[in-house]
């Protein structure tokens, strides 16, 4: 196939080299997670992101390597949507006067309406996990970073439902290896989460305890069900936020950023089913070549379409995300 | 055929590649094949498959890459049981009655006068097969086809049209059913929904500001109701047979032809996308996406107890380059959608470890073995095993093209 498959033993001994090298020449990589959570409009309204959301706000080069997009498990009155209601939802990025995919579909029978590219068109890959966890966990593979010896990682989560007697496991896991050792090392923690209220994981899950640093690959989260449910089946799209930052070297800042002008979005949460670019319930877009190269101060802007007529879709939530990592030169 | 060579070492010679797919649907049924000696079939009956719908016609070697294999034609992927038991009687066992059959086929491949892929018939769930399809449906919306309704391929080797070239690509109506069969049934008989189904044909591009782009066409999906009976027992491809106990859809009213114009994204469609682009365009990938959850809605409104197969099981394609240096359709016309678009797809999809190269004139021998006997005599033991009266296959060895001259 032309394109990079995150998956392959070949992908993952060649950004393991080139962890290794950028830490010998001093460069910094380190993953970001742009996201916004959209509500969409009647139908075949056109709807904005919140303003200047997917946008460079640092001091050095990102590089956007995939898009990730999904609908919220709840609408804006707190009620479920079926996720199988995205095949009836369009997107549209647009950057410098350019759109992405394309700026309308061809549509013949929809009379004068014009169309966005519906969002289940962007998948180019599988990204099924085994069916007893797919519908419970995400995985990141993301641009490998130092975790240096003595660092630990800062894992904060939320629900999306204020519900005291539901009680959730939330899981996060973090793979990687030794950057002198080779040796294969997996940091994990879990906790138990009943609100939206942010809690934090305890960070000694997330230490660097040994004596080398640690070249880290990918990031699992996962999310089981209620505690007490006969039903073992969890949903990753419950946990509305999941947010890191790197205490130590890194830097130091947190890897995700969302729209700030919501009340209702926590900025450094994105929602976990929109990390899943490996494995997960969300459509994944893998932008072609090396991707979008956003400069200091650079963005784009992203449209959602409600394309359902029959308004099942009044009121849902879109996520777009947008993933790939920052150099620090 | 002959050891793989290495494409990219003639991509700066100027050669152009193409994808292609050879592929063949096969409708077996029993009553058709003369009973052997002792008045049975044995455990299995093979099949030959047409040994013309596997030869490479073109003057350009096929390169394969992978094989895919589905059962073509059923509403259902897994039937519904208690609802289909009629069937038993007049058309075969329900649990038979879906695509889920595929896992009662053998099959074997070999080239003529050279060697055997494998030496031995291979089940068709029985090779490891590529993660293919989209992530399962939640409980609350069991029994439904999909979470994304989508197929894609991306292409082996980039496909670069040039500045005035287009593709042009079609995609066939579904054929309009009826479950029939009624009586004895939990199910009385039914039109299976006709309903327009919207579909998303895209084309995806590298290159531009944006480091990509796509043309996207957002088409409906249509169903002929007044359908003719196809011809049981052709292997020729399409319209596609019906599976037991489902007979052409009666008292619709569209008459749709198989090739509906409305579901074409023509070549000046191509063009109007992007008539900005100076240069060639690198194409990487298609993707379809069919939105057929109210399909599924109506079929299980009936079929309580069943799984809806994606249509992308039942509708052909074709597809070809215009103002290219090869103008051939990319695969014999009507190719079901899950066979040649296969790297998202509800086919298994089998990747060759090493390539093969079909050169002009050479061809495969593919043959299908399905269960025939309800039951056969191994060391004097009785054994007993399911078997339908018909069965439906489709089989394709999908690459690409190397074009020169």
């Amino acid at each position: 196939m032309t394109e990079i498959n995150e998956a392959s033993p070949e992908y993952q001994q060649y950004v393991l080299r080139v962890a290794e090298q950028n830490a010998v020449k001093g460069i910094i990589e380190e993953p970001r997670i742009y996201f916004d959570t959209i509500t969409l409009g009647d139908p075949y309204l056109e709807v904005n992101c919140h303003p200047g959301t997917f946008q460079n706000g640092e001091q050095f080069p990102v590089r956007i390597t995939h898009i990730t997009m999904a609908l919220a498990r709840l609408n804006d009155e707190d009620e479920e949507v079926d996720p199988l209601l995205l095949q009836k939802v369009g997107l549209r990025l647009k950057y410098h006067d350019q759109f992405y995919m394309n700026e309308y579909s061809d549509n013949p029978f929809a009379g004068s309406r014009k169309l966005f590219t519906t969002i289940p068109a962007w998948a180019q890959r599988p990204t099924a996990s085994a069916p007893s966890i797919s519908e419970a966990t995400s995985v990141f593979a993301h641009r490998p970073f130092i975790l240096s010896a003595r660092d630990a990682m800062r894992v904060d989560v939320r629900l999306d439902e204020a519900d005291s007697d539901d009680v959730f496991t939330v899981a996060v896991g973090m793979n990687g290896i030794g950057a002198l050792s080779r040796r294969p090392y997996f940091l994990h923690g879990s906790i138990y989460v009943a609100d939206t209220t942010k809690q934090t994981l305890s960070p000694a899950n997330f230490k660097n305890d040994g004596s080398e640093p640690i070249i880290v690959t990918n990031t699992t989260i996962s999310c089981g069900a209620e505690i007490s449910s006969a039903d073992p089946t969890g949903n990753i799209a419950r946990i509305t936020g999941v947010g890191f930052k790197q205490i130590g070297n890194g830097t130091g800042r947190s890897w995700v950023v969302g729209p700030t002008t919501d009340p209702l979005i926590m900025s450094d949460l994105a929602p976990a089913i929109s990390l899943g670019n490996l494995t997960g319930r969300a459509v994944v877009h893998r932008l072609p070549g090396d991707g979008l190269l956003w400069a200091p101060g650079d963005g784009i802007q992203a449209f959602v379409q409600n394309q359902d007529p029959s308004g099942d879709l009044d009121g849902a939530k879109v996520n777009i995300a947008l993933l790939g990592y920052i150099a620090v030169t | 055929m002959r050891p793989n060579v290495d494409p990219k070492d003639a991509t700066s010679a100027g050669v152009w590649f193409e994808p292609r797919s050879l592929w063949c649907v096969k409708n077996v049924i029993l009553d058709d094949y003369a009973i052997g000696e002792g008045g049975s079939f044995g455990p299995t009956l093979t099949i030959p498959l047409q040994r013309n719908a596997f030869r490479n016609g073109t003057r350009f070697p096929f390169q394969v890459q992978r094989i895919a294999i589905s059962a073509v034609g059923y509403p259902l992927a897994r039937p519904d049981v208690l609802g289909m038991q009629a069937a038993d009687n007049a058309a075969g066992p329900a649990n038979l009655n879906g695509t889920c059959a595929l896992a009662r086929v053998t099959f074997q491949v070999s080239s003529p006068f050279r060697q055997q892929w494998s030496r031995t018939v291979v089940s068709g769930n029985g090779l490891a097969p590529l993660p293919t399809y989209t992530p399962n449906v939640p409980a609350a919306d069991s029994g439904k086809s999909s979470l994304f309704g989508l197929n894609s391929l991306m292409f082996d080797r980039p496909l670069i049209i040039p500045r005035n070239g287009a593709v042009e690509w079609s995609m066939s109506s579904l054929q309009g059913m009826r479950w029939a069969a009624g009586a004895g049934g939990t199910v009385s008989a039914f039109n299976l929904p006709s309903t327009d189904l919207p579909m998303t044909m895209s084309y995806l591009e590298k290159g531009g500001l944006f480091c990509g782009s796509a043309r996207s066409s957002r088409v409906n999906l249509r169903t002929n109701q007044s359908p003719i009976a196809p011809v049981p027992g052709d292997d020729s491809g399409f319209p596609y047979a019906l599976p037991p106990g489902f007979v052409p859809m009666v008292g619709g009213s569209g008459n749709v032809p198989f090739w509906d114009p409305t579901s074409t994204f023509d070549a000046s469609s191509f063009r109007t996308k992007n008539a900005t682009k100076a240069g060639s365009t690198n194409i990487y990938g298609m993707t379809l996406a069919i939105d057929q959850t109210a399909f599924d809605t109506g079929v299980l409104a009936q079929f309580t107890d069943g799984v809806v197969a994606p249509v992308s099981q039942r509708i052909g394609t074709r597809v070809r380059v215009v103002g290219g240096p090869a103008t051939d359709y990319w695969w014999r016309p009507g190719a079901p959608a899950a066979l040649v678009f296969d790297t998202i797809t509800p086919a298994a999809v089998f990747q060759l470890d090493e390539p093969i190269t079909l050169e002009p004139g050479d061809s495969l021998d593919v043959s299908l073995a399905v269960p025939a006997a309800s039951s056969f005599v191994d060391g004097g033991v009785t054994v007993s095993q399911a078997t339908a009266a018909s069965y439906q296959f489709g089989v394709s060895f999908n690459g690409f093209a190397a074009i020169t001259g």
